[in-house]
Formats: C-alpha cells, structure tokens, sequence
C-alpha cells in the first residue's frame, strides 16, 4: 500500500472524464479497504507504529501541533494510544490523511458526515 | 414560478437523435420564448459530457448562461446492469438533491423512459421531498403491446419501475388526446392531471421553395423515376408497412406501373432483406419499392414536397409526426383511423382501416384517382397544419403547470401536517451551566416536547433543572457520535459563550438546523482558540468567513479586540446549516448585510420566549428589602457596563434634585463594571451623597434578582452598540409586569408600543428624564403598561406558543432547504441495502460537493504557481508580500483565494499562504479547488495560465478565465476595472520577481 499508487490511483479518478472510469477506482477501494489484511492487523501495525513515533519527544511535540488542527484524527490518534485492547472499528487513517489533500474541502466534509453515519470512527 | 427543465431527452444516446430527443429541444425551446414572467432554467447531465456545449450552443439566445445547470454524477448508472445498482440509487439521490438547490416551483421532466442502457437519471421524490414534476407522455405503446415489447424480463421490470414513477408526477404533458387517454386508462391517471398539449412540426417543413433541378437531382439521387407514394417513420411493427406494401401490391396495374412506393428512412440490412422479399412476393418489382436508407435532415421536407400522396398507415401512435410533416408540406395525406392519427389528420375523408388491406388499397387509389380529391385533401391539410405550433404547446404546457402549482399552493395551505414526533436531538448547554441560553432551553424543552421526541445533549451530563434530569434523555458529545443515524432532525443552539465550545465539533459531523442566539461568535471562538482549548477554532472561522483578508488583520495581536469586535465569524458556521433561526428582525438584518440576502432569506424568525412566573405578593418582597411602601423602587438589571448606559440612567435621576426631593430609591441589581466606567458610577454616586437613594447589588443571585423584580415600581434598561444578542432581563420585566422604560437598541424596537415606554435608540436624556417622572406619578399608567406586557408575555411568548412557532420553522426547513434535505439523502444512502464499495462513495461525496448551487458571490483564484517554486530573498519576498497584502486588503468585497498548479490538478496554496504572509496560524489544507459556476481564475505567471475548458472534471462549468486575451481583448466582458487591477499586480510581482 504504497502512498504514491494511492495518490495516482485517485488522480485518475479525477483525470477521466465524469469519473467514467471505474476500473482505477475500484482498485483505489481495494487499497484503501486494504483487503487481504484484516482490520485488527492493520491496526496493530498502526498502533505499534504509532507507539514508536510517540517514544521521540521531538515528534510527540510535532505531532500534536499537527492534530491539533485536526481534531477528529487527533482524537482517533490519542484512542489508539491509550488503548490496550483493541475492539475492531474501521479505520482508515492512511485514505483519510491522502484524500483530505486530494478531494475537494467540500467533499471532504460530506465524506467525514458519511463516515460518521456509517460509524467509521 | 422557477420552471427547471431537465433535458436528459436531449442528451441521452437513447433518444437524443430521436423524436423523444427533437420534441424536447423544440418543446425546450418554445417554453422559453413564451415564458413570460417565469423564471426558466435548464438541468444538464454531465453522464453525457460531449452534448453539454451543442447544447449551450442551442440555447444561447434564449437563456441566460447562469440558467443553465450542469450536475454531476456517480457513473455508470445504466439500469439494465445490476452491478450499477447502488450508485443508480445514489444519482438518483443526487439528482433530486441538485433539483432541490436550485429551489423549483416546478420540474419538467422531458422524458422518463431512459436509462435502461444508457446513463440517463430520473425519479421523482425518491428523497421523500416534494416537488411538483410535470412529465411528458408520450405513449404507453409498450405497455398496450406487452408481448411485443416486454419480452426481456429486466426490460420489463425497468419499464414497470419507470411507470412507477411517471405515476408519482403531478401533472403528465401528453402529446396528443389520444396519449391523453391511454394514460387514463392503462395507468389509471386522474383526467384532471393529464393534459394534452399536442405537439408541431419544424419549420423547415413547409410549402416548396425549391427549384426543379434541385427536385430533379433529388429524386435522380433517391432513383424516384416516376411519381411516388411515400411513407417515413421507424420500422416497427406497429407501423404496419408490410400492410402498406401489400395494399400497395394490390392497386391496379394500370395505376401502380404509373407510381413508385418510397419507404424513407434508415433500414438495418437483414431487414431490408426481408421487406424486398416479402415485396417480391407480393408481386412488386425492385424499381416499385424504393427504400432510401438513411436521409438526411435536409433531404426530408424536399422528399415530402415532391411525393404525390403520403401514407400512413401505423397502428398505434402516440402523436404521429410524419403526418402532419407531410401536410405542412402540401401534400395530400392519408392515415390510419386509429390512435392519435385522427386527431392529427382531423379530416375522416383521409382515414382508412390499417388492419384491413383492401381499406387501405382502395382509399390509396381514390386518392391518386381523383386530383379533386387530393386537392382537397392538401387544402385540408394546410389549414389542419396551422392549428399545431410549439408555441401553442408550450403554452398549454405552461397553463397546465400554473394551474397545478396554483392547487397545490391552495391544498398545502389547506392541510396542517402530521408528521408525529420525530426524534429531535436537541443541542444546547443546560442548567447548572451559567448561560442564558441553558435557562432559555431549560424553559422550551418541556414545551417543544410536545412535538419531538427530544433527546438533550450537553457537555456534562449532570443537569439541575429537576423537570428535565427526571423527564428527559440527556447524553453526551460521544454519545450523539455514536448515534446520528438515530436523529431526524437536529438543533444546535449558537452562542457566543465557551459553553457552546462542544457543539462545534458535533456541527461538522452532522450540520443541524441552527438557532442563533448571538450574531457574532468572536469572543467565544478567538476564546477557545487562545487558550488551547480549541487551537485554531477562531483562526479557521475568520477563513471560512472572512476571507484572507482578515487573516491579514489577525497577524498582528494588537487588532484581535477590534477584530472580534467587528467580524461576526457565524456565516462559516451558518452557511453550512441545515437551516437558520434567529429571535429578532434585527438579527436578520445583520445577516442580511454579512451574507447577502439570498443566502439569508429562508431564515426563520421565533421569538424569544419567558415562561410566566409565579408573582408573590409585592409587599412582601418590598418587605425582604426593605423598601417602604410609600417609596418608589427603580431598578435597573443585569450586569453594569458603559453598554448598559448605567451612568446616563442616574444623570436622568440626579437632574434638579429630583431624587432627594422625592421618595425614590434607584437600585442597579447586578454586578459592578470592574473598569474605569464602574469606577466612575461610584465615584458619582459618593460625590452626590447618594448613598441612601442609590444602590449596586453586587452579583445578586437568582433569588434576589427575583426579589427585586417582584418589588419594582418600575425598570429601566437602556443598551448601546447590541450586536443582535436578546436581552433576558427585559423579558424579565415584562413577565413580572414591570412597567419598563428602554431605548430602542437592537431587537427591542421590534416590541409592541403597548407593553412599554420605548425611547429612540438615540434618545436625549431629557427625554429619558421625561419618562421616568411620567411613570412615577401616574400609578394608572404603570398599572396599564404590568397588565399589557404581562398579557403579552403569557400569551404571545409563553413557551407553548414559540415550541408551536419552531416546529413550523423546523419542519419548514425540512421539505425545503437544499441542506437540511441533503442530510435526509445521506441518510437514505447509508441505509440502501444493495452494496457500495469505497469509490461508489468517493464519487457520490464528490458529485454532492460539485452540484450545490452557488448562492454567494463567485470566488477569484489566484493562481500563485510562480511563487510558490522560488525562495526569495528577504527583501523580495517582503515585497511581493506586501503588494499581494494590499491587494487582498483592497479586494476584501471579493472572496479570494490562492491556488497553485500540482500534478493532480488545481489546489489551493493555503500551507503556501500561511508561511509566505507569515500567518498567526495555518488554516486548512491545501485541497483540490471545486469550481462552481461563475468563478473567476488568474495567473500571476503570464507564462502560465489554465485553461477552463480544458481542465479535468470541470468541463460543465463556466468558469470566467481573467487572464486570457483575444487578439488585444481580454476575453472577459467585465467592466469594473477587476481586470485592469489584477495586470498591474501581475507586472508589480513580476517585477519584483524577475529582480536580481
């Protein structure tokens, strides 16, 4: 699941016409369900990474000025950390942090209220 | 009336280059010439991208480009694949969202049979909003030939399903009575719904205007040698042509070796294989039957014209065109006495039995036998002609729609709606929280309970008000997250108080209707933002709000007091609302001039409201605080500022010794300004020996302040500079029946002149002093004014009658505003059952995001490209920033952004704009730029521009490209010296740029 596939896959999504092409999106759907690897293991792998990164005083400092502007993946970080067990909602933190770049503000707001229905926090 | 016109007919690859797809254009076309005072817009598909600029082009002369609307859509949608399921349902919803921003009177759908293999979208309030749709009907031919037509089971089921929905349209355009009337019977249709508006030629079928060797080389090119019957139309059953060859094999030798029979239009091969050998079998001869093939648009009336008798001899038809083609061009005409074709023809001399051969054999050779005859018939036929126009069409279509929106204005009138109580979520702070807003929601909760099923949701669960912990559900922040799909409607209360900090977050989740108790949200957003609670919170409101031009304002702390002071910041947040209540006319106005007034004028406006009090005896009260009975008590309420005008209240009383000369006691029942201005009240007060007569109560509690409203004779509450907030204390007065003196500050203008001594907002302290001794010395006139404005406030403000007042706004709001219905849509979608994987969602997100409507001014992006690639020196740079910096400052009425070329597209330069003018904070990301209709765009680069019509996924819109030049002439048409101004940024930068 390489960041710079991600970004080409959902490029082409805006690079055809009308988005008439579904073939590259379904392959960014798969990349971004991340099929093939269950859920509970990407987030352990999130979670250990994330551990890793926290260890740095320098990066904890960096971090959270940057979610400090981004209170929902703030929130979503600070849970992960805190938690031991892990019960198994969906996250997608990597196609969140690509898309809010890619999509449009207003897209990615809608996107976050769907999310929010669909309890995909 | 606002008409929207879909014109999918006109684009589909189903029926565009059909009839379906020409009445609709020529139908289109007419409604515009004859549209009179309404207001007619287009809705174009952009499935079908490629029609998008034909059609523009079609139209230009007709409708303002602004009319016209391009929507997009999750793709593919076609029908006949199951696979498409989903997202057929989501551009459904998408659709009728787009339909519902642009806020019709009326829908005109110009055909709903298309879809089934192509991308074409209709349904009608599948959103569960109504909006009159008006339908065409064209004929049900499928349906009364079902084993003919029907035969693919999935063909059957999209067929039944479209007719689902033409049943659900409020009024069906028929082309013809006899349409007309097989709505009425196959579908059951109310007559009264149905309406036949008929439908015209072109007007390039008309009497010959060419010359005889163009005709000669007509026919040459056609091999029509002789004189020739003709017939045009499909080739169909139905069209009964294999009827027409065999009456036409069986004329007369003599007759039929003197004429040809022409069968004009496009024939598949296998099928011309068997016409030529069921021909031939019929006993006609390769040069008897002419088929043309594919004819040219401009070759059809020439071959009309020239024909000596035109037949027609289909079974069924829902309007017949060809007919009456053929009678405009002065050609005798014949017809089936079947369907619509009688009423086309309108002569019984022209009709003959389609399914009886000999009928159509003997009135075919009667006519070429008797030239007096055909004359007649061409005579008839002209005259017949004159009666259809797409004028008269488009004005009986026009009629029709009037008169259904007329009943159903009268009907919705009519019928009180029940809709039962949904559940309500219902944000705001409660009690024990110290905010009026927690006491006014305390008082309507228990009243609006009897339209909603409320759930309460507050910061900290723990509430003090007994009525609501013992009665109602009240859950928290988290909780609400995990439960949004539970909500029908959701009201959060705004105000400019960190106990509302919590609410911001839930408004991005779910965006709910908003009741906005103050205007302005500054203090309480730069708040939180300063303190860490909610870094950044001010900084993003100013953006979305404001514009660059007040992040300017904010890097420099020294303006944060004026600028919270001057800058609303509320539009970021009330632009987005499903919709918005305010208390006052006065709050609308500051609306008005901060958002403009179409963005503004579905507001609601419900009052504020008091709970009436239980009033002890005043003696005893009197008795508490030891105020004789024989002294007069003036109070003035709420905390003390140079806003309250407290010291121009005690220089009315201090006048001519009034005060000690009579029993007056003059109470300020509040807390002291801790300032300059509180200062200065004491220091008065000592310096008259005022010790005795005049008071400050310091924070007086909730019991005291009762106290003190249970024993006034009188109050006196003045304001300055109100920003739209509600005075509480006022109300206060008035449901103790206080008599009251206040100034006309803010909303307090709009109170009845009945229930108080209103002064001018600018009042004269003579004036104020006037009043005052009034009051004091007509006990009748106190009397009069504790009844009226206890009345007032029992009835016209009781919690009661202000819940009734905002479950109509609420429900209002539901049916009609583009987002409270576009958080229905989103809730529809996530509860379809069929499956949806992550890029049906990405596109449906990104189609919502695009088709919303522009309401507020256009945007003009600055494309900073050039800038962004550079690393300049300090004295360049501060000099490239100061140039922008001015111009942003002198745009400010623009709203203007800076966008940067990437490889995925345009973006905005928001990280670029937050570092290079050195900003207080960063404001958001830099996203893709989503363009809406009417925006404008400009490089600072002349080297690079972009081109609109090129750029990908924005083809549909018009987007206004300042930059680009013509021969010596910019290609805007703007007048405003814009254009101009932004050259010469462009030469100052570039200047400055290229400077070593």
């Amino acid at each position: 699941m390489n960041e710079e596939q991600l970004r080409a896959q959902l490029n082409a999504v805006y690079s055809s016409t009308s988005w008439r092409i579904t073939a590259p999106l379904r392959a960014v759907s798969r990349l971004v369900q991340a099929r093939g690897m269950s859920r509970a293991e990407i987030k352990v792998h999130l979670v250990s990474a994330l551990r890793l990164l926290a260890k740095s005083a320098f990066l904890r400092r960096l971090g959270k000025r940057v979610l400090s502007y981004f209170p929902s993946l703030r929130n979503k970080v600070q849970s992960l950390l805190l938690q031991r067990t892990l019960p198994a909602p969906v996250i997608h933190v990597t196609a969140e942090h690509v898309t809010t770049s890619l999509l449009s503000t207003e897209t990615v707001a809608i996107l976050k209220q769907i999310k929010m229905l669909r309890k995909e926090f | 009336m606002r008409i929207v016109l879909d014109l999918q007919a006109c684009q589909s690859t189903g029926s565009r280059h059909r009839g379906i797809g020409r009445y609709s254009m020529a139908l289109a076309k007419a409604m515009l010439r004859n549209a009179g005072t309404h207001d007619i817009h287009l809705l174009l598909s952009n499935a079908f991208p490629e029609t998008i600029e034909p059609i523009r082009r079609e139209f230009a002369s007709l409708v303002s480009p602004k009319n016209i609307h391009v929507w997009n859509l999750p793709l593919p949608v076609a029908e006949l694949y199951p696979e498409n399921a989903w997202r057929l349902h989501a551009a459904q919803i998408v659709r009728e969202q787009m339909l519902a921003s642009l806020r019709p009177d009326y829908v005109h759908i110009t055909s709903l049979f298309e879809g089934s293999g192509d991308d074409a979208v209709s349904s009608i309030g599948l959103n569960g909003v109504h909006i009159p749709t008006a339908v065409t009907l064209y004929d049900l031919i499928p349906l009364v030939y079902e084993k003919q037509y029907l035969v693919d089971e999935r063909q059957r089921a999209w067929y039944y399903r479209r007719l689902h929905q033409l049943k659900r349209a409020d009024l069906l355009l028929a082309i013809s009575e006899s349409s007309r009337q097989e709505g009425i019977k196959y579908l059951q249709l109310d007559p009264e719904k149905v309406v036949n508006i008929s439908s015209a030629v072109d007007e390039c079928f008309q009497l010959p205007t060419a010359n005889e060797s163009q005709m000669a080389e007509l026919k040459q090119r056609y091999h029509l040698r002789k004189p020739y019957v003709m017939y045009t139309g499909g080739i169909d059953l139905r069209k009964n042509i294999d009827g027409l060859i065999e009456a036409y094999a069986k004329l007369p030798s003599s007759v039929r070796s003197a004429h040809q029979l022409a069968i004009v239009c496009s024939v598949r091969p296998e099928e011309k294989d068997r016409l030529r050998a069921f021909a031939k079998k019929a006993g006609l001869g390769d040069t008897d039957v002419i088929f043309t093939g594919f004819v040219p648009d401009e070759d059809l009336p020439l071959l009309y014209q020239a024909c000596k008798l035109f037949v027609f001899p289909s079974w069924h038809e829902g309007f017949g065109l060809p007919a009456l083609e053929a009678m405009s061009c002065g050609v005798p005409v014949i017809a089936a006495n079947t369907s619509s074709l009688p009423e086309v023809v309108g002569n019984s001399d022209a009709l003959f039995d389609p399914r009886s051969t000999s009928s159509i054999t003997d009135k075919i050779l009667e006519v070429l036998t008797h030239p007096e005859l055909a004359a007649e018939l061409v005579e008839h036929g002209l005259t017949q002609a004159k009666l259809f126009s797409w004028d008269a069409s488009a004005k009986r279509a026009i009629a029709a729609m009037e008169s259904s929106f007329a009943a159903q204005t009268v009907s919705s009138n009519d019928k009180s709606i029940k809709i039962g109580r949904p559940k309500l979520a219902y944000i705001s702070p409660l009690p024990p929280t110290e905010s009026g807003i927690a006491d006014y929601s305390a008082e309507l909760v228990p009243a609006l309970d009897e339209f909603y099923d409320l759930t309460l949701i507050v910061e900290e669960t723990k509430v003090s008000d007994s009525w609501l912990a013992a009665n109602m559900p009240i859950r928290d922040a988290n909780w609400f997250k995990q439960h949004l799909n539970d909500f029908e409607r959701v009201v959060f209360h705004f105000g400019n108080s960190p106990a509302h900090a919590y609410m911001y977050e839930l408004f991005a989740c779910r965006p709910g209707i908003v009741v906005l108790h103050d205007f302005f949200l500054g203090d309480s957003l730069a708040y939180l933002d300063m303190n860490g609670m909610m870094p950044g919170i001010w900084t993003q409101a100013l953006y979305g709000a404001h514009g660059m031009s007040a992040l300017l304002e904010q890097k420099d702390p020294k303006n944060h007091p004026h600028l919270i002071q001057r800058l609303p910041c509320s539009p970021h947040y009330l632009a987005k609302a499903e919709g918005v209540i305010v208390h006052s006319d006065y709050s609308l106005g500051l609306a008005k001039k901060w958002m403009g007034a179409s963005e503004t004028q579905n507001w609601k406006l419900v009052p504020h409201l008091r709970k009436s009090p239980i009033v002890n005896e005043k003696s005893q009260a009197r008795r508490k605080l030891g105020i004789a009975d024989d002294e007069i008590l003036i109070c003035s309420f709420g905390m003390l500022g140079a806003n309250k005008q407290n010291i121009r209240l005690l220089d009315a009383c201090l006048a001519g010794d009034w005060l000690k000369q009579n029993k007056i006691r003059l109470v300020f029942v509040g807390q002291n300004d801790s300032g300059e201005y509180g200062r200065t009240l004491t220091q008065l007060i000592q310096k008259n020996d005022l010790r005795e007569r005049v008071t400050i109560t310091g924070f007086a509690s909730q019991e005291l302040y009762r106290e003190y409203l249970q024993a006034a004779d009188l109050a006196v509450q003045l304001r300055t500079a109100s920003r739209g907030e509600s005075s509480g204390t006022i109300f206060d007065c008035l449901c103790y029946g206080v008599p009251l003196i206040a100034n006309k500050n803010g909303s307090i203008a709009e109170l009845p002149v009945d229930v108080a001594i209103l002064l001018d907002d600018e009042f004269e302290t003579p004036q104020l002093q006037a009043a005052i001794h009034q009051l004091c010395d007509q006990v009748s006139l106190r009397t009069q004014l504790s009844n009226a404005a206890r009345q007032y406030m029992s009835i016209d403000r009781s919690p009661r009658h202000i819940a009734q007042q905002y479950q109509e706004a609420i429900e209002s709001i539901c049916i009609s505003e583009p987002n409270a219905i576009l958080q229905q849509s989103l809730r529809l979608l996530v509860k379809h059952d069929s499956p949806a994987n992550e890029s049906d969602w990405l596109m449906t997100a990104g189609a919502l995001a695009s088709n919303r409507a522009q309401l507020d001014s256009p945007y003009l992006y600055i494309d900073v490209t050039t800038l962004t690639k550079v690393d300049f020196s300090a004295t360049q740079k501060r000099a490239i920033e100061e140039l922008l910096a001015k111009f942003v400052r002198q745009a400010h009425a623009l709203r203007l952004e800076f966008v940067m070329h990437t490889e995925y597209g345009l973006h905005y330069a928001r990280r670029w704009a937050a570092q290079f003018f050195d900003l207080l904070a960063p404001f958001g990301e830099d996203n893709r730029v989503e363009f809406h209709e009417g925006d404008m765009y400009f490089s600072l680069d002349p080297q690079v521009s972009w081109n609109a019509s090129n750029a990908q996924g924005v083809t549909s819109y018009q987007v206004e490209n300042l930059d680009r030049i013509e021969g010596d002439h910019p290609c805007s048409h703007r007048s405003d010296g814009l254009i101009a101004e932004l050259n010469q940024l462009r030469e100052n930068v570039n200047a400055l740029r290229l400077a070593q």
